[in-house]
């Protein structure tokens, strides 16, 4: 299992993503399995920065572990912001107008294609903790 | 990330987009980018092949430059995507917005259409 404490800085972000897909293919997991999970901690990790409202200043970094196993990725991410369950949210819908097209908020429909949600739940006071599973296939 | 623009005549340009379209890099290609697209009034045509990653705000660009390009009566079109790239534009239900074929001269030809 690799952990890694990831600040709420998108200037951080490229490092702890190259240490997860490093550690993956080191583990020996399929690249599309690697860039799945690189992708879904981008888009939760960069929700936070962005919209992720903590009550102390900096804000507590956030606390990603990934274990591969049995040819999958559990990712359990924990962090200090206000409560937020990803779990909820419509799927992607076929867009025909680009005009009506969204110019924000795609991250966490495209985190739940890309994985399974398998538990959000609040732990330490204060503290989100997301706890997901990828698969290298669809 | 970089991107590289190859006129293909009167009518589109070509972007070459290289390397990965996410959140520590979409700003670097974000401004030019939207800029070249509007200044040429013409259709795109993305070359994907050399692109490795994209995340949402990646699409959020591309999202961003086909508005510019249909208010002006354009079109853009994609071709050579990777497989991750592929997957992320499908799991968005984009290929309306975002047609995505093979080459580069099914991309053409979508242009005509």
């Amino acid at each position: 299992m690799l952990r890694v404490d990831v600040p709420i800085d998108l200037g951080a972000l490229a490092d702890a993503q190259d240490s997860i897909e490093t550690y993956l293919e080191t583990e020996g997991a399929p690249t599309t399995l690697a860039l799945r999970v690189r992708l879904v901690v981008e888009e939760l990790l960069v929700n936070l920065v962005m919209h992720g409202r903590f009550a102390a200043q900096p804000p507590p970094a956030a606390r990603v572990a990934v274990a591969f196993e049995a040819g999958r990725a559990r990712l359990t991410i924990e962090d200090a912001a206000a409560p937020f369950d990803p779990r909820g949210g419509k799927a992607p819908v076929a867009l025909r107008d680009i005009e009506a097209a969204p110019t924000g908020g795609l991250g966490l429909p495209l985190v739940r294609r890309m994985a399974e949600i398998l538990d959000y739940g609040r732990t330490e006071p204060g503290w989100n903790r997301t706890e997901l599973l990828i698969t290298g296939v669809s | 990330m970089r991107f590289d623009v190859v006129d293909l005549g009167p009518s589109a340009l070509k972007f070459v987009l290289v390397g990965r379209l996410d959140a520590t890099t979409v700003g670097m290609v974000e401004t030019p980018f939207t800029a070249t697209v509007a200044a040429s009034g013409k259709s795109a045509v993305l070359d994907m092949t050399g692109l490795e990653f994209l995340s949402s705000l990646g699409i959020r660009l591309l999202l961003s430059a086909t508005r510019v390009v249909s208010r002006r009566g354009g079109k853009v079109v994609l071709f050579g995507a990777q497989p991750m790239v592929a997957e992320v534009l499908e799991a968005m239900a984009l290929g309306d917005l975002l047609p995505a074929v093979g080459t580069e001269a099914e991309a053409m030809a979508h242009l005509l259409a």
